[in-house]
C-alpha cells in the first residue's frame, strides 16, 4: 500500500448519535480514476467533506501523497494539492466566469499581500501568469467565449463545468469531483464524461462521487462502494455490478 | 484614448485640487468644521466598507475610532507625547485591538460578529466611563493640546486655525482613500471579496480566510484610530457620549446610503448625509427617524446606494430610447 | 440572608421577563432566520401600549381594574404583532437573500421606532398604575403582586407557546419552516403566512414583557436597549434557534444580571453579560442547546 496516492484507513465519522462514516478504507493508486458510489444518505458527501477538511475526523487517519493530512485545515490541504469541487453549484455568483478561475488561481501565486499592494515587476509577473494559467483553464474547459458572463446568469450545465474549472486552475494532483453530472442531459454527461478523462490525461488522479451509472461505470477504473458509511464492496467497474450486496443494497434503498 | 479609466483619473485630480484650494475660497469657519468633519467620518465610513465587502457588520466603528481618540489623548496629557508620535501610535493601538477581538471572533457565523461587536462598544463605553483616573470618567479626557507645530518648506503651521486643521484631516482622508483604493484593487481586494460569496469554497481553494478578514478589520480600525486621534486633538476633549453605537450605526447609515460598492459610495454617503443632518438641525429629534427611513428606503429600492442611481438612471433611458 | 433571597426572587422574576423577550427572538430567528435588532423597540413599544390604554387614554375606563388591565395588555400585543408583521412582510421579507442587508434593516427599524416614540411621547419616564396594589410577605421576603402577575404570564405563555409549537398542525409547520424553507413550500405549507406568524408572535411576546414591566418600573423609548442585549446574550448562551435553550439562558442571565447588580453593580452586571456572551461564542459558539455543524 505504499504506493498508494490517498490513503483512509478506519475513517470515522461520528454526529451527535449517529455514525456517518464507519471506519472506511480506501486505497487510490495515483492516475487512477476511482468512483465512490452508494445509495442516498450512504455518507459520501461526507467523505469528501472529511478528505478535504471540512469535517473533523473522529477516528482513522487520511494519508495523501505520503503525508498525514487528517487533521490539515481545507486551505492547507488544497496547498498540498488536493482540490474538490461542491454537490450543489458553489461558485462565487456575483463574480464572471473568469474572475472564478482567477480565484481558482489563488495558489499559484507567487507574491504576498503586502506586495501586491504595489505595482513592483514580481507582482506584475505574477500576475500575467496567473493570467495565462486562468486562459489555459478556460479552454481546457471549453468556456471561453462566455468569460465575461456572470457566473448567477450561466446554464446549469455550465456552472457545474465552471466548478470544476475553478478547480483545475488550483493545479491539483488529486481532483476529487462531487457528482458533476447531476442535473444534465445525456448530451452534456457524455461531454463532461471525456472532460474528465481528458483531465486524467493531464496526470490528475481523480475521485469521483456519482449516481449516475453509466457515467460511473464508463468512466472509473475502480468503484469503491458505501452503504451507511461503511465500505460494502471494491473493484472494477464488472466486479461490482455483479456484486450481490451492491445490488442488494441499491434494490433496497431508494434511488 | 478617452476611455472610462483616463476620466475617472481625471476628476480625481481635479476633485483633489479642488479640496486643496477650498479653504482659501471658503472664509466661514462653520462651513470648514463640516468639511472637516465630512473628511474625517469618511475616513470610519471606509473602514466599515473595507469590513463590509468581505461580509462582516461592523457596528464598533465608532468604538475603534475612540480607541485612537483616548490612546492619543492620553499619551498627550499623560505622558507629554508630541502629537505627530501619538497619531501613528493611535493608529496602531486601533488596529492591534482589531487584531485581538477579530482572531476568535471573525471565524464565527455574521451575525454573531455583529452582536460581539455590539458588545464591545458597550464594554468600551463602560471602562472609559469607569476608569476615570485614566480617561477622564463621564466627562471626558480634557485639556488635549493642539498638534505641536511644525515646520513645511519655511512656513511654520501652528494649527490655531480651522484651514491647518483642513489641511490635515484631507492629507489623512487621501491616505486612507490611497490605501484602501490599493488594497481593493490588489488581489486582495478580489479575495474578501469571494469570502463574502462562499468562504467555503475559497478556503478549498486555498485561500486563509483569517488572514485576509483580520487585514480587512484591522485596516479598518487603523484609520479609525487615526481619524479618532485628530478628532481628539482637533477638539481637544474625548468623550464617551462621542463614541457610542448610535455613532457607529449613523456611520454605517451613510456608507449604506451612499453605497458600498465602490470607495466613493462611502465619501458620497457622507457628504450627502452630513450635508442634510446640518439642514436638519432645527429638527433634531426627528433626525433618527429620517436617516432610519432613508437607510430602509436604499435597502429596499436603491440596493447600490446613491452612487448607483447614475448607472440606474442610464438603464432606464437606455430602456426607454 | 434577607438580601440574598430578596435578589433571588427579583432575579427569578427579571429571569421570566427575559425569557419572554428571548423566546421572542429565538422564534424569529428560529423561523424567518432573521437577527432581529429591533426587537428590543418592539418590547418598548409594548410598554407604551400598556401605559397608552391605562393612562394616557383610558378608552377602558368603564371596565373593572383588573379586566382593563388584562385587556390592555391584550391590545398591545395584537397592535405589536401587527406592526411586526408589516415590517416583516414589507422590509425585511424582500431582503431575505441577503443576510446583512436583513441585519443592517432591523437597525434602520430599531431607530425607527424609538424616535417614533420618542417624538411622540417625549423622554421622561412615565409611569403605569397598576390594579394589583397589594404585596406579598412569604417570610423574609416581601414583593408586589404585580411582580407575582408577571411571572404567573410569563409561565402562561411559555406554556401556550409550548403547546402551539408541538402540539398543533401550524406549530409543525412552522417547526418544517425552520428546518427547510423551500421543502416546506413543496409539501404546500404557505411559508408566508407562517412567516407573519411567527413575526407576529415573536413581537407579541416581547411586547407582553414590555407591558408587563411598564407597571412594576417605568416606560421609556430607551427602555428596549438593555433587555435586547441580554435577550441576545440568554439566546446565545441556549443555542440560537433553541426554545429551551432561549428558557434556560433567559433563567442564567437574569439571575446573574440581578445578583451582581445587586452585589456590585449595574455597569458590572452588563459588562459581565456581555463577557459571558462573548466567552460562549468564542468556546461553544452553537451554545447549550445548539445543533452542531
Amino acid at each position: 500500500m505504499t504506493n498508494s496516492f490517498l490513503q483512509l484507513s478506519g475513517v470515522t465519522k461520528i454526529f451527535g448519535g449517529i455514525t456517518a462514516v464507519n471506519h472506511l478504507d480506501i486505497n487510490l493508486p495515483e492516475g487512477m480514476i476511482m468512483g465512490l458510489i452508494g445509495p442516498n444518505g450512504a455518507g459520501k458527501t461526507t467523505v469528501f467533506n472529511l478528505i478535504s477538511g471540512v469535517y473533523k475526523v473522529s477516528e482513522g487517519s487520511i494519508l495523501f501523497n505520503n503525508q498525514d493530512i487528517t487533521h490539515m485545515k481545507p486551505d492547507v490541504i488544497a496547498g498540498k494539492g488536493l482540490v474538490r469541487t461542491f454537490q450543489a453549484n458553489v461558485l462565487f455568483r456575483e463574480f464572471t466566469v473568469m474572475e472564478n478561475i482567477l480565484m481558482g488561481c489563488h495558489l499559484q501565486t507567487t507574491t504576498g499581500m503586502f506586495m501586491d499592494l504595489f505595482d513592483f515587476k514580481a507582482v506584475r509577473r505574477s500576475r500575467e501568469k496567473i493570467r495565462g494559467i486562468a486562459q489555459d483553464t478556460l479552454e481546457f474547459i471549453g468556456l471561453t467565449n462566455l468569460d465575461d458572463e456572470f457566473a448567477k446568469n450561466l446554464a446549469h450545465g455550465h456552472q457545474r463545468i465552471l466548478g470544476i474549472g475553478v478547480a483545475l486552475a488550483a493545479k491539483p494532483k488529486l481532483l476529487m469531483l462531487d457528482e458533476p453530472v447531476s442535473g444534465m442531459n445525456d448530451e452534456e454527461k457524455t461531454e463532461m464524461m471525456k472532460l474528465i478523462q481528458k483531465i486524467r490525461g493531464k496526470g490528475i488522479t481523480v475521485l469521483l462521487v456519482e449516481h449516475d451509472m453509466r457515467v460511473v461505470m464508463g468512466i472509473c477504473d475502480r468503484i469503491t462502494v458505501i452503504n451507511f458509511g461503511t465500505k460494502i464492496a471494491e473493484g472494477t467497474p464488472d466486479e461490482v455490478q455483479n456484486n450481490e450486496k451492491v445490488i442488494e443494497a441499491y434494490l433496497g434503498a431508494d434511488k | 484614448m478617452w476611455n472610462k479609466v483616463s476620466i475617472k483619473k481625471i476628476i480625481v485630480a481635479i476633485a483633489a485640487l479642488m479640496g486643496t484650494l477650498l479653504p482659501f475660497f471658503i472664509e466661514d469657519q462653520y462651513i470648514l468644521h463640516i468639511l472637516i468633519s465630512i473628511l474625517i467620518w469618511s475616513i470610519m465610513a471606509l473602514g466599515i466598507r473595507i469590513v463590509l465587502i468581505s461580509g462582516h457588520l461592523n457596528v464598533a466603528q465608532a468604538s475603534f475610532m475612540g480607541m485612537g481618540a483616548y490612546a492619543s489623548g492620553v499619551l498627550a496629557t499623560k505622558l507629554g507625547w508630541s502629537f505627530w508620535f501619538c497619531l501613528p501610535a493611535a493608529g496602531l493601538v486601533a488596529a492591534f485591538l482589531a487584531l485581538i477581538v477579530g482572531l476568535p471572533t471573525l471565524r464565527i457565523k455574521g451575525a454573531y460578529f455583529v452582536i460581539i461587536t455590539i458588545g464591545l462598544a458597550e464594554v468600551c463605553r463602560n471602562i472609559w466611563m469607569m476608569w476615570d483616573s485614566l480617561f477622564g470618567g463621564p466627562q471626558g479626557l480634557l485639556g488635549i493640546p493642539t498638534p505641536n507645530p511644525i515646520k513645511l518648506g519655511g512656513l511654520e503651521i501652528m494649527f490655531s486655525s480651522k484651514m491647518d486643521f483642513f489641511y490635515l484631516a484631507l492629507i489623512l482622508f487621501l491616505l486612507t482613500v490611497f490605501v484602501m483604493y490599493r488594497f481593493e484593487k490588489s488581489r486582495a481586494g478580489l479575495i474578501l471579496k469571494s469570502i463574502r460569496q462562499s468562504d467555503l469554497l475559497a478556503e478549498c481553494l486555498g485561500v486563509k480566510i483569517m488572514k485576509y478578514k483580520l487585514t480587512a478589520f484591522a485596516l479598518g480600525a487603523f484609520f479609525a484610530g487615526l481619524g479618532g486621534s485628530f478628532w481628539a486633538h482637533y477638539f481637544t476633549y474625548c468623550s464617551p457620549w462621542d463614541f457610542t453605537l448610535h455613532t457607529s450605526f449613523t456611520m454605517l447609515i451613510y456608507v449604506m446610503v451612499g453605497g458600498m460598492g465602490s470607495i466613493l459610495g462611502p465619501i458620497v454617503g457622507c457628504a450627502l448625509m452630513m450635508t442634510l443632518d446640518e439642514f436638519l438641525r432645527p429638527f433634531k429629534e426627528f433626525v433618527p427617524f429620517i436617516f432610519g427611513t432613508i437607510l430602509i428606503l436604499v435597502l429596499l429600492f436603491f440596493s447600490g446606494g446613491f452612487v448607483s442611481i447614475p448607472e440606474r438612471l442610464r438603464k432606464v433611458l437606455r430602456r426607454a430610447a | 440572608m434577607e438580601i440574598f433571597l430578596q435578589t433571588l426572587t427579583n432575579g427569578i422574576m427579571a429571569s421570566f421577563i427575559l425569557i419572554l423577550v428571548a423566546m421572542g427572538l429565538c422564534l424569529v430567528y428560529g423561523i424567518l432566520d432573521i437577527v432581529n435588532f429591533a426587537h428590543g423597540e418592539f418590547y418598548m413599544l409594548g410598554g407604551f401600549g400598556a401605559w397608552w390604554f391605562l393612562e394616557s387614554h383610558p378608552i377602558l375606563k368603564s371596565m373593572p381594574a383588573i379586566e382593563r388591565y388584562i385587556v390592555a395588555i391584550v391590545l398591545t400585543m395584537i397592535i405589536v404583532a401587527g406592526i411586526g408583521i408589516i415590517v416583516e412582510k414589507f422590509i425585511f421579507r424582500r431582503l431575505r437573500e441577503n443576510h446583512a442587508a436583513v441585519m443592517i434593516a432591523s437597525l434602520g427599524v430599531m431607530s425607527v421606532l424609538q424616535s417614533c416614540a420618542l417624538v411622540s411621547f417625549g423622554s421622561v419616564d412615565k409611569n403605569i398604575t397598576s390594579p394589583f396594589k397589594g404585596r406579598i410577605e412569604l417570610g423574609p421576603i416581601s414583593f408586589s403582586e404585580e411582580r407575582l402577575l408577571a411571572i404567573i404570564c410569563c409561565i402562561v405563555f411559555m406554556i401556550l407557546l409550548y403547546l402551539l409549537i408541538d402540539r398543533t398542525k401550524i406549530g409543525k409547520a412552522m417547526k418544517a419552516v425552520s428546518q427547510d424553507p423551500e421543502a416546506a413550500l413543496v409539501q404546500g405549507i404557505n411559508t408566508g403566512r407562517i412567516f407573519s406568524l411567527a413575526m407576529g408572535i415573536g413581537v407579541a411576546l416581547a411586547a407582553a414583557a414590555g407591558a408587563l414591566i411598564g407597571p412594576i418600573f417605568y416606560v421609556n423609548p430607551y427602555m428596549g436597549a438593555e433587555p435586547i442585549m441580554k435577550a441576545f446574550a440568554a439566546v446565545i448562551l441556549g443555542g440560537l434557534g433553541s426554545l429551551p435553550g432561549a428558557i434556560i439562558g433567559g433563567f442564567l442571565i437574569g439571575m446573574v444580571e440581578t445578583f451582581v447588580t445587586t452585589y456590585v453593580g449595574a455597569h458590572f452586571a452588563m459588562s459581565l453579560v456581555f463577557l459571558i456572551m462573548i466567552c460562549v461564542l468564542i468556546a461553544k459558539p452553537t451554545g447549550i442547546f445548539g445543533h452542531v455543524e
